[in-house]
């Protein structure tokens, strides 16, 4: 038998209320013996071989953070690209620098240009916002480059602007472009299903196997240096499973990747038509044939409800918005009700993207009569996202026992965006409104829907805690949770959302051996500065995989 | 390309409406009517789909071959992807049909057909039941939805008829101008309408098939003129044509590109004129179809109309 390893350290936080604090957790294998003290854990030790590991002495031991909600193919699609946004984004191998202003702008796709190696290489800038950096033009980049591709994507990625050697590239003709409705080739303009002839020509470049490998990669870094142990794919296989399933097992299942992936998939394919209900769940059931040690698939699915928050198509309720609105609906509600019904009555736990509250109506609406239908508990039907919500709507929640996942990140980084824009102060500060889900005590998790935002749970965290606003104030306060409720979201409620409770989120004797090592006690830094907090590294199922530090 | 084969572009319909206006319904008769076209169908899900077995010659994972050269495909979330599916087919299809999903806004599905490469859109037909239309369009979810949808039509169908009383039909269909008052509405039931209404008239060399013997309800006609039309005096004339008029279709001369055929467009109101191939060899002359509902399209009136649109009489 393994010996037993027991990491002592300045703080061990359990989250586990009958035990929340300690100083020393012993480990043997991939499981936790116990957790206590050295002098409470001697029956143990006297009775097996151990070692002592005093390397956290300094540190605080957490149970290993979890983003159950974030799109390890889409990330690998963005992270080869080049960031230029407005806000920070900290990625392991670069500190991106906030972009301001529009020559500010101009000058980091310079900047870019002259860094990359190879000179046809084509740049694909990510991060590019109006509001910020001004309006981009495909002049305006024949100034950055005429020779190299170079293409600006929208931050919310519904617009990208492209230069003349893009155009080139492409190889695709003036007046065809310009057919298009919504390409503007003078501007150099694509948007909306103008993307879809954009990415057309770019989809051999970008999802060519090498790149997307490398793509991975970075994922599997930013995952890593996030402190996260555990991560929820909520869309396996959304550009394509069969192409990324090979990809995926290649670049994560490997020995020196310190975290798991659960596998949620669409429970059908968008758009709707007439559903057979038991292809559906032999289709399901048989993609856990294919489950390896670190990517599972199991008994949890994916629905949508209603359009992307970030594009704006959220379906609102009264009052609508301030300007003129049209939602979307990913899925027409008969035949998400169809579907809801067909998975839930082979006992599978549903999650549903939801951004506006009429996508949340759907959702509970439907949970409602199929609860009538065939009553289950412990379902863990999860509203995911919850952009905008009333409070009936979670009161609601917590009497059908549903939970909510929900994207926190709208409040910072489109509060202020949504408040002068869309929904006006008073609903763009309720968004996200994590303060009520816990009055009600529904099960709440926090996500980022990386790259919808910073994998990062502890800047997670730090906004729920906060609602700090990018523009530097609170939004919503009486929506912001606790310390520990918000330290809760990323650990046990992430794994209680994932249906993982049994085996990870807390500390406690019997579990995985998944931790998150701070420098610093999240407890004693307080909620306004959990973003700042040192992440030493982790440890996945028994071993410590330290963070490679930068320079 | 010759002058008569047109742009060269395979021209695209989108069929739209809400869940179970009878979308498929309408697809299932294109796919069987002998109307003699190559479809390229392009739907979300072939589970609703009702094809004859016996018509099927291929059915490799998303595409079904049949017998009558119609090919079916499913979207599967990428309609990109499934339009270039279809233009990488040996032999090029005469036409693409896509299936909006029930909650698309199947003005946004046509942009696709307006800009993909090699392709040219249509027109937008809207399928509508008459039964429901109206109370899903007070519906707590998708009242947007379906009021988008009927407002995006160029020809709206009213389908269901069968199971409307006369001044039922009425009311759906007073309130269906006033929902899309730019569409020209149609009555069905079971999408019983003909291909060359749906999809357009084939050019098939010299003499086109008129097709409406089992189709009393609608007419075509034909006409052909020798003189440039002015291009401007052309549009106004035909965007005042009567409701009666469903499509036109035409190569048209003109005097202001006298070097280039034409092609002229018209679905609902939905109007197009486009440069299409050089004359070349051939004389230039114009020739325009017209499809309406009978008897509410006077062929001498329309042939005025086109007439007083043309800068010189020698008809």
């Amino acid at each position: 038998m393994e010996k037993i390893t027991v990491y002592t350290a300045r703080a061990v936080r359990t989250m586990e209320p009958s035990l929340p604090l300690a100083n020393a957790v012993a480990v043997r294998g991939d499981r936790i013996i116990e957790v206590g003290s050295l002098e409470s854990m001697q029956p143990w030790l006297q009775a097996h071989p151990h070692t002592i590991d005093d390397r956290f002495a300094e540190h605080v031991i957490m149970p290993g953070f979890i983003d159950p909600h974030l799109h390890p193919s889409m990330a690998a699609l963005l992270l080869p690209m080049h960031f230029t946004t407005a806000l920070e984004w900290k990625l392991p191998w670069q500190d991106v620098p906030s972009t301001r202003g529009h020559n500010e702008f101009l000058d980091r796709l310079k900047e870019i240009d002259q860094n990359m190696e190879d000179p046809d290489e084509p740049l694909f800038a990510w991060g590019h916002h109006p509001i910020w950096h001004g309006e981009m033009y495909r002049q305006t980049l024949n100034g950055i480059s005429a020779t190299r591709p170079v293409i600006v994507w929208h931050r919310g990625f519904h617009t990208l602007v492209v230069n003349d050697a893009t155009v080139e590239w492409m190889g695709l003709d003036e007046v065809e472009g310009e057919r298009h409705p919504q390409v503007n080739m003078a501007e150099g303009r694509f948007f909306e299903t103008g993307l879809s002839l954009a990415f057309r020509y770019f989809n051999k470049f970008t999802l060519a196997p090498k790149r997307f490998a490398d793509g991975l990669e970075r994922l599997r870094q930013v995952v890593h240096h996030g402190g996260h142990t555990t991560i929820g794919d909520m869309a396996a296989g959304m550009f394509d499973l069969e192409m990324e399933w090979p990809a995926l097992v290649k670049a994560l299942e490997r020995d020196d990747t310190p975290f798991r992936v659960q596998m949620i998939p669409p429970a059908m394919p968008l758009g709707g038509g007439k559903k057979e209900g038991a292809k559906l769940i032999a289709r399901t059931v048989g993609l856990r044939e294919r489950n390896t040690h670190r990517l599972q698939f199991y008994d949890h699915i994916k629905l949508f409800a209603d359009g992307g928050f970030y594009a704006g198509l959220m379906q609102l309720g009264p009052p609508g918005a301030i300007e003129e609105h049209h939602g979307e609906w990913m899925t027409p509600p008969e035949t998400f009700e169809d579907v809801a019904r067909t998975f839930w009555n082979e006992g599978f736990r549903i999650h549903v993207h939801c951004t506006g509250d009429m996508g949340v109506e759907l959702a509970l609406d439907t949970l409602e009569k199929l609860q009538w239908e065939r009553p289950r508990f412990n379902h863990r039907f999860t509203i995911e996202h919850f952009g905008v919500s009333t409070p009936e709507q979670v009161r609601r929640m917590a009497d059908l026992g549903a939970c909510a996942s929900v994207n926190i990140y709208y409040v910072h980084e489109l509060g202020d965006a949504y408040w002068k824009n869309k929904l006006g102060h008073e609903r763009a500060s309720q968004m996200s409104r994590l303060g009520t889900l816990a009055r009600h005590g529904v099960p709440t998790a926090v996500h980022t829907d990386f790259t919808m935002a910073p994998a990062l749970p502890l800047t997670s965290a730090w906004v729920a805690a906060t609602r700090i606003t990018e523009a530097g104030h609170v939004m919503g306060p009486e929506e912001r949770l606790t310390l520990d409720q918000a330290m809760r979201a990323i650990t046990n409620e992430a794994a209680y959302v994932l249906g993982l409770e049994h085996e990870i989120g807390t500390i406690r004797a019997g579990k995985k051996a998944d931790f998150t090592i701070l420098e610093q006690d999240p407890y004693e830094v307080g909620a306004e500065n959990l973003r700042e907090i040192p992440i030493w590294g982790t440890v996945f199922e028994g071993r410590p995989f330290p963070i490679k530090k930068l320079k | 390309m010759t002058a008569a084969s047109g742009s060269g572009r395979i021209p695209v319909t989108v069929i739209g409406g809400y869940l179970g206006a009878g979308k498929t319904t309408l697809i299932n008769r294109l796919l069987a009517d002998g109307h003699g076209r190559r479809l390229a169908v392009l739907v979300n899900d072939f589970g609703a789909l009702d094809i004859d077995a016996r018509l099927i010659t291929a059915h490799k994972g998303d595409t079904i071959n049949l017998a009558n050269g119609c090919v079916c495909c499913t979207i599967a979330d990428a309609l990109g992807d499934a339009l270039d599916k279809v233009l990488a087919m040996t032999s090029a299809p005469d036409q693409i049909v896509i299936e909006a999903s029930g909650v698309a806004n199947p003005a946004k599905i046509a942009m696709y057909g307006q800009g993909w490469p090699g392709l040219r859109l249509d027109g937008i037909v809207t399928v509508a039941d008459g039964e429901s239309v109206r109370t899903r369009a007070d519906d707590k979810f998708v009242a947007a939805t379906v009021r988008q949808q009927l407002a995006a039509a160029d020809l709206l169908i009213l389908n269901k008829t069968d199971l409307l009383a006369e001044e039922q039909q009425t009311a759906v269909c007073h309130w269906l101008k006033q929902q899309a008052p730019d569409a020209r509405l149609l009555a069905a039931s079971f999408g019983d309408l003909p291909a060359a209404v749906l999809l357009g008239q084939l050019y098939s060399g010299d003499g086109h098939r008129d097709g409406f013997a089992a189709h009393d309800a609608y007419r075509t006609a034909s006409f052909q003129f020798s003189g440039p039309f002015d291009r401007e005096r052309l549009a106004a004339r035909i965007k005042a044509w009567p409701a009666g008029v469903l499509r036109a279709k035409g190569l048209v001369y003109l005097d202001d590109d006298p070097g280039y055929a034409h092609i002229l467009q018209l679905v609902g109101r939905r109007y197009s004129l486009e440069q299409g191939p050089a004359w070349n060899g051939d004389t230039p002359a114009s020739r325009v179809v017209v499809i309406g509902t009978d008897p509410n399209i006077d062929p001498e009136w329309l042939r005025g109309s086109l007439l007083s649109a043309c800068n010189t009489n020698l008809q």
